[in-house]
């Protein structure tokens, strides 16, 4: 009997971890990554450590890990070590907010990307980027990237004055509205800007494309 | 009473011409720039402020062709322009495999960043090719090779070239003899270059980012 028991609780786990596994590999939703990205494009959802608002802050790979997992793409929490290069997490854990390194800071996210090319598929153009889709930046020449880009699919640039500031209080010029590739971005916050706004054609990049 | 108008009148249109011209000329130049009143009006300063602009013009085509060839243009290795960041030399001692050197010039260290990113780019385009051809995906093993060659760094895209023409703004420019700093803005970043002037022309041997704001 208790042989037959133990049979029958192995085959239930085995059939639970086969039908999770199966559910959620390639279920990444781009709608609902970029509904989320829409949604808190100007603003910090609670339910995530912040890494600042307004001057000087580092929320960008932040945002972009938030709009991935909310699209569907699952945490690798391991042995919810924030130090891993295999693991990709945020929790609130004894009241705390805690995230992994590769959650918020994008070299960390990088090198994550790199281990896991079978759902994170390098590409060599920004053509190639869709909604759901992102890219990372190099803006103090180091060969390591420092900002994060969340594409939010083709449409009509903003014209809202507050996706054109610096961050730290002055307004830009809100450019001619034109149909094109869009991105959100937290740090400096913009919503449905060009996806190459304010960026210099020397700007070393790395594209993804979400495969998940 | 009439004359009066009509002088009037024609000082609006000159006026209005002007300005149309004006707005043309910055629109069609390859890079838009303005300069603000902390700026000289002499000729040094403005042979410096085309010195910044055209080495946008040759960064960006090195983005997407990777010829650095005409880099001895504008830039200069000068011991009197600023040293590098903290992480641009360990850039620096990792890609030439000098870990104990505390010095690279300028020139030398704009070039080896375009060669690197040239490296790893080529490298990717290439095994993207051969993964198409060979029907199966890239694999970590593959990446992790050209990390690997490319200096311990994850190997980036070309640039495609069509992005935004950056608006620089120079905020101030002040020159001591052969040497001069300048403050201006290109759109992600607040820098401070320094340049020298070697034979009659000016060169950046050296800048700072003062602030990040893409």
């Amino acid at each position: 009997m208790k042989h037959k028991i133990r049979i029958l609780s192995i085959s239930i786990i085995i059939l639970a971890v086969f039908s999770v596994s199966t559910a959620i590999a390639g279920s990444y939703n781009r709608t609902n990554a970029v509904n989320y990205a829409d949604t808190w494009a100007h603003d910090r959802n609670s339910a995530y450590k912040s890494y600042g608002s307004g001057c000087g802050c580092t929320d960008c790979t932040n945002y972009v890990s938030q709009a991935l997992y909310n699209g569907g793409y699952p945490m690798r929490t391991g042995n919810w070590n924030v130090d891993s290069y295999f693991e990709w997490w945020s929790r609130i854990y004894l009241f705390v907010k805690q995230n992994s390194k590769t959650w918020s800071a994008t070299d960390w996210f990088n090198t994550y990307l790199a281990q896991f090319p079978s759902e994170f598929q390098y590409v060599t153009s920004y053509t190639s980027l869709s909604g759901g889709d992102f890219f990372l930046l190099d803006l103090t020449g180091d060969g390591i990237p420092d900002h994060a880009r969340f594409v939010v699919g083709n449409g009509y640039t903003s014209t809202n004055q507050a996706d054109y500031t610096n961050g730290c209080g002055s307004n830009e010029q809100i450019p001619p509205q034109v149909y094109t590739l869009l991105i959100n971005q937290h740090c400096v916050d913009r919503k449905h800007v060009l996806w190459n706004y304010n960026l210099p054609s020397s700007t070393v990049r790395w594209y993804y494309h979400v495969t998940w | 009473m009439n004359i009066k108008f009509s002088k009037k009148i024609i000082m609006l249109v000159a006026i209005l011409f002007i300005g149309v011209f004006t707005c043309f000329v910055l629109l069609k130049s390859p890079i838009k720039s303005l300069a603000s009143a902390a700026i000289p009006n002499n000729e040094d300063a403005k042979l410096i402020q085309e010195a910044i602009e055209y080495s946008y013009v040759l960064e960006s085509e090195a983005a997407t062709t990777f010829d650095t060839s005409n880099f001895i243009k504008v830039f200069v290795d000068d011991q009197r322009g600023a040293e590098l960041s903290q992480e641009q030399l360990v850039f620096m001692q990792k890609v030439t495999n000098q870990p104990n050197t505390r010095y690279f010039g300028y020139l030398t260290y704009k070039t080896a960043y375009y060669n690197w990113w040239a490296y790893g780019a080529i490298q990717m385009e290439e095994l993207q090719s051969k993964a198409i051809n060979e029907n199966r995906p890239i694999t970590k093993e593959d990446i992790q090779k050209i990390i690997e060659a490319s200096a311990g760094l994850i190997p980036p895209s070309r640039s495609e070239g069509d992005e935004d023409k950056p608006l620089i703004r120079f905020h101030s420019l002040t020159i001591s003899g052969d040497v001069a700093t300048v403050t201006y803005d290109d759109g992600p970043r607040t820098n401070e270059s320094t340049l020298v002037k070697i034979e009659g022309s000016w060169y950046i041997a050296g800048n700072t980012i003062l602030s990040l704001h893409l």
